[in-house]
């Protein structure tokens, strides 16, 4: 419990440090986050409680995760360091990153999406991807989002092993809001996942 | 609560779906069935076994007193002709009839290819949308009093195949042995107002075959009854030599008559693109059928003009006016059922499951009665796995998917509630 606590510290202390402190709103908000974890965190091991769900590393399905996974969204999040992160599942045991890019403020949003569609095979993967555009109105917006790409001629035993890997990898994705599943490659459409996005952000 | 099977070494749930063709069952996390039997049980009454005792001491006590019948499964068992044996079924309308051929069911599968103690593994059970309370509670008290299972779950079929397709809405039209429904599913919950049954199905294929044979003076011989055979000239009468037999029931007879049928019908019948005309018929690639007893005929027009009654039941010889309701029928009748705003979901998620299915060009002619009824500019996807034991498995599939599933875990019945709370707790826990 210590070194938990310990390392919220730090990644608090950390992320003041590399963003400074700035009157970010956005920033901000992740800040609190984290302290509000490490304050239910507090309470919690005060009851005499685990954070057993907080950080459980193990799906029902028996899948692990990298730690990295987790450590992958948060840079995300925080950072921006990637454009879009697709993940998959290795030997049936372990969900390791599969491919992925750093955005690229040269192309639009559309060009990076389709660039990612346009590695993705039939087989099952999960997706992170950072949709950055502005809104009809004129509002900034800037939301990652979870797509659950599963082809339905994806050979039976891997639909079956990454639909009950979901909910498990979604776990490790602390505050994400946005979940999407594509079945074929014409779901897999940018201009419906934007309009998606807008609604909902 | 342990769930899938995955990586670890816990023990696993079993999951369990029965259709009136063929119960499956197997464990959770695995992609196909450990198990596929004959959902037909044959019964022979404990006098018959009393018959056999040779030696003068009566039947066995624990049969004499226990069961009053003795219950054969599996294939190869009821594959041998046996004298006042009645061939049944436990299920009716998709639901259990008859417990005790359905205990005699589980016990098999417990017995011959779990291999392990039912009180060991948890249990998610398939049933039909419709299935009704009483029904629900006693398999519940079932499953806890007779098997002591350490956990259990009922789950609709057509939810259990939604998610064999990873979807959690959709059109579930399951067209299996003895009807084809048309279940509407909607964020893992099932529509009640919206379901469509019909009998219009592979039985009733089956029986169409029967009375053409009829008609055409084919006598149908089940391989039981060859002893050897002579090859004949196509058309030729049958030349094949009868074996001698106990003297079966005439149920038994009917369910071999009704193998030979199936299996005419899947390698011989085909479901025409387009509502069946006579002319265009005539025009289709014979095919050549071996029946067991050496008389081969090639069949052409009658290839599809026995299928289109699924479709279209008003050319069918004694149904005419009849109003059965087709397979596009039980489909759209079941999406106009529902309310507007989800009717274009369900238009896009049209998932296809069940035997019967496997005809070819099933698929194709729904596909082409859905796109002529459903309303224009709407999005139409048919989902139909293309693998067979896939269309045959989903429901069991997509059961084996929920039970692996970490969120599922809280979702079961224990032990301790069913104690607690008795079998109507399977209302609240299980929708």
């Amino acid at each position: 419990m210590f070194g938990l606590r310990t390392a919220l510290l730090l990644l608090v202390a950390i992320n003041v440090l590399v963003n400074g402190y700035q009157d970010d709103g956005y920033l901000d908000g992740e800040l609190e986050v984290l302290l509000k974890r490490l304050l239910e965190g507090l309470e919690e091991e005060e009851r005499g409680y685990e954070l057993k769900n907080l950080f459980e590393r193990e799906s029902m399905s028996g899948i692990e995760f990298d730690e990295e996974v987790s450590t992958i969204f948060n840079d995300m999040k925080l950072r921006k360091t990637l454009k879009w992160i697709t993940f998959k599942i290795e030997n049936k045991k372990k969900i390791i990153k599969d491919q992925s890019a750093e955005p690229n403020d040269n192309y639009g949003d559309k060009t990076q999406f389709d660039e990612m569609k346009a590695k993705l095979t039939s087989e099952p993967r999960y997706i992170l991807y950072d949709f950055k555009f502005d809104s009809k109105e004129g509002r900034k917006i800037n939301k990652i989002a979870f797509i659950f790409w599963c082809d339905d001629n994806a050979i039976i035993g891997d639909k079956m092993i990454y639909a009950s890997s979901k909910d498990a990898i979604k776990k490790a994705f602390t505050g994400l809001g946005l979940e999407f599943q594509a079945n074929t490659m014409a779901q897999l459409d940018y201009e419906t996942f934007r309009a998606e996005v807008e609604k909902k952000a | 609560m342990s769930g899938g099977v995955y990586g670890g070494d816990e023990v696993g749930a079993l999951v369990f779906d029965a259709g009136s063709y063929s119960t499956r069952a197997g464990y959770a996390g695995e992609d196909s069935p450990k198990a596929e039997i004959p959902t037909a049980v044959g019964a022979l009454e404990n006098k018959e076994l009393e018959s056999l005792d040779i030696d003068g001491l009566g039947a066995p006590p624990s049969i004499r007193d226990g069961a009053k019948k003795k219950y054969i499964i599996d294939v190869n068992s009821l594959g041998v002709p046996r004298a006042g044996m009645e061939m049944g079924n436990p299920l009716k309308d998709g639901m259990v009839d008859d417990w005790d051929m359905f205990g005699a069911l589980l016990d098999h599968i417990y017995k011959r290819y779990i291999q392990s103690d039912s009180a060991e593994h948890p249990v998610l059970m398939s049933e039909p949308p419709w299935n009704t309370r009483h029904k629900r509670e006693k398999l519940t008290e079932v499953m806890f009093e007779k098997y002591s299972i350490p956990a259990f779950f009922l789950c609709k079929n057509a939810v259990q195949t939604a998610f064999a397709n990873i979807r959690s809405t959709g059109l579930v039209i399951d067209s299996g042995a003895t009807h084809t429904t048309a279940t509407p599913v909607h964020e893992g919950y099932v529509l009640q107002q919206g379901i469509v049954k019909s009998p219009l199905a592979g039985d009733f294929v089956t029986m169409q075959c029967k009375e053409l044979f009829d008609e055409m003076k084919i006598e149908v011989v089940p391989p039981y009854l060859i002893a050897s055979k002579e090859v004949v000239k196509e058309g030729a009468p049958a030349n094949f030599k009868r074996k001698e037999v106990p003297q079966v029931t005439k149920s038994w007879h009917s369910y071999r008559v009704k193998q030979v049928l199936q299996d005419f019908q899947i390698t011989a019948l085909q479901v025409a693109d387009t509502p069946y005309e006579p002319d265009a018929a005539d025009q289709l690639p014979t095919v050549l059928y071996d029946f067991p007893n050496g008389y081969h005929q090639e069949f052409a027009e009658e290839r599809v003009r026995i299928p289109e009654g699924l479709f279209d039941i008003s050319h069918v010889k004694g149904f005419e006016g009849n109003t059965m309701l087709g397979v596009g029928h039980v489909a759209s009748t079941s999406i106009g059922l529902l309310d507007a705003d989800i009717r274009a979901a369900m238009y896009s998620n049209v998932i296809v499951t069940g035997g019967n299915t496997l005809l070819s060009g099933f698929i194709d002619r729904l596909q082409r009665e859905l796109q002529n009824k459903a309303p224009q500019n709407m999005r139409l996807k048919i989902i139909a796995p293309s693998g067979t034991t896939e269309r045959r498995f989903s429901a069991w599939i997509g059961g084996s998917i929920l039970a692996s599933l970490g969120t599922f875990q809280q979702m079961w019945i224990s032990r301790q509630e069913y104690e607690e709370a008795g079998k109507s707790c399977v209302e609240r826990k299980c929708p």
